[in-house]
């Protein structure tokens, strides 16, 4: 896609994710994908970021004979997504607002 | 580029990270992998990029953060009793420093620590009473500090004041700061001191020299490129550093590197000794006059080549470099004990590693040499 998506943009995603279902590093890499061209080496700070601030959590569990990693989203990540839900409507918002000319100075 | 590739590169390139980090790291690499399949594995190997590109893009964002100086936190331990204040507890000044392209350090006495901050500017910590002047011509930043001998050897000069004031200024208040923001890569720094030591830790510097009389100089998670060091009677500690080219000099201290990756340097010691351990060594030079070598558990690309007068040279571990590292011995009265077999080669011996990428060139006059 043409636009970048920011960081915080990608928290957001990878949150949003995690909050219907757990999941793990390749999933959410390849979904972010989906969205935007990002390196794994720029979602894999975000990643630990989100682990670090306390809104996701991990745990190890056997698939096909080997351990995947998965992430689990916490309440205080819940309470982020709540946050940043709002932000992005209101960035939305701004952003339509001032293509279709509703937003004028 | 492979899978196995891959992943050894990133190990060497994300030494620099603790262990904790380095672990969580490679475990997500190498589960991504799993997870693509080996159908896959081309893709994700271009959707990754180099591993150098990777290691440095980690290495940036998860490398542990600087301690951020407070400068209130000080402020606030002055207490009322000012004239009881101890010596210990001398008040901390910041200086923020112009913009430079080359910046240039000279102290007698002090000791420097070279740190990172995410400050857009650099600055310096010190004493309220320091001593210090600050000149700038053109690009050119220069910081001095020096003892002033001038009071001390004054005309009422007593043992007392030799003992209460000259140990005070060389023990106690001379401990400089300098917080370089991470995007100073490109400038050049050039640091002399006197009697006190470096410390530099998680930086990135290409250009400079660093140079001291008596003191040690120690680098850790540090990436240095084009770089002179040099102790007199100092030791020199590199831990977990990258070095891209350098030159490194030492008089009477020893010399340690410790997990680091080498890939171009020139060592030359006098009487200290030189200990390398768990580092990737490439186009590596040791000249060594009557210290003793030893390398435990490094890894060897390209030439390498030790020479040594009077001293020993041994490695251990190095079995793991058997296959692909060839050597050439060359003793004059010292002995050699290896298990590797050996062939008469010239004046000395050689050992042809069976898929040679690598060259040792191990020279000593009248030392040992030990090879296991």
């Amino acid at each position: 896609m043409y636009y970048p998506v920011s960081s915080v943009l990608i928290e957001f995603l990878v949150l949003s994710m995690l909050e219907k279902q757990d999941s793990y590093g390749y999933e959410i890499s390849q979904t972010v994908k989906i969205a935007t061209d990002i390196k794994e080496s720029t979602l894999y700070p975000i990643l630990k970021k989100l682990q670090q601030a306390g809104f996701v959590t991990t745990y190890t569990q056997e698939y096909q004979g080997r351990k995947r990693k998965y992430y689990a989203i916490s309440n205080v990540g819940r309470e982020q997504i709540r946050f940043l839900e709002q932000e992005w409507l209101t960035y939305k918002k701004t952003i339509d607002g001032i293509i279709e000319g509703s937003l004028r100075k | 580029m492979t899978r196995a590739q891959f992943l050894k590169e990133l190990e060497v390139k994300l030494q620099p990270l603790s262990r904790k980090e380095y672990d969580e790291a490679m475990e997500y690499f190498t589960e991504l992998f799993d997870e693509a399949g080996s159908e896959n594995e081309d893709a994700i190997l271009k959707d990754l990029g180099t591993p150098e590109e990777v290691a440095k893009e980690l290495l940036s964002k998860l490398a542990s953060t600087p301690i951020i100086i407070q400068r209130e936190q000080s402020r606030e331990k002055k207490s009322s009793f000012s004239q009881a204040k101890s010596d210990f507890d001398k008040e901390k000044k910041r200086i923020d420093l112009l913009d430079f392209k080359r910046l240039s350090i000279r102290f007698d006495t002090a000791d420097l620590s070279i740190l990172p901050t995410n400050e857009e500017t650099a600055y310096l910590i010190c004493d309220e009473d320091s001593g210090v002047t600050i000149e700038n011509q053109a690009d050119l930043l220069t910081i001095r500090q020096s003892f002033n001998q001038k009071e001390i050897f004054s005309s009422n000069f007593t043992l007392k004041t030799l003992i209460q004031d000259i140990t005070q200024q060389i023990f106690l208040d001379n401990h400089f700061q300098l917080y370089l923001p991470k995007n100073y890569q490109q400038k050049v720094l050039t640091v002399q001191l006197g009697n006190g030591d470096v410390n530099l830790e998680n930086l990135a510097i290409s250009g400079g020299t660093i140079q001291t009389g008596s003191g040690d100089i120690l680098c850790k998670n540090c990436h240095l490129s084009q770089m002179n060091i040099g102790a007199g009677a100092g030791d020199i500690g590199l831990l977990s550093c990258q070095i891209d080219k350098g030159n490194l000099q030492i008089g009477s201290g020893d010399i340690s590197l410790t997990n680091s990756q080498v890939k171009q340097l020139q060592i030359e010691l006098a009487s200290g000794d030189i200990d390398c351990t768990l580092s990737q060594l490439e186009n590596l030079d040791i000249d060594c006059a009557s210290g003793d070598m030893e390398l435990t558990n490094c890894q060897f690309i390209g030439k390498t080549s030790l020479t040594n007068v009077s001293g020993d040279i041994s490695f251990r571990d190095f079995h793991s470099n058997a296959n692909t590292t060839s050597l050439y011995i060359e003793t004059a009265f010292g002995d050699c004990d290896t298990n590797l077999t050996l062939s008469p080669n010239g004046r000395g011996f050689a050992y042809h590693a069976p898929q040679a990428s690598a060259e040792l060139h191990i020279q000593s006059q009248t030392g040992d040499i030990e090879i296991f």
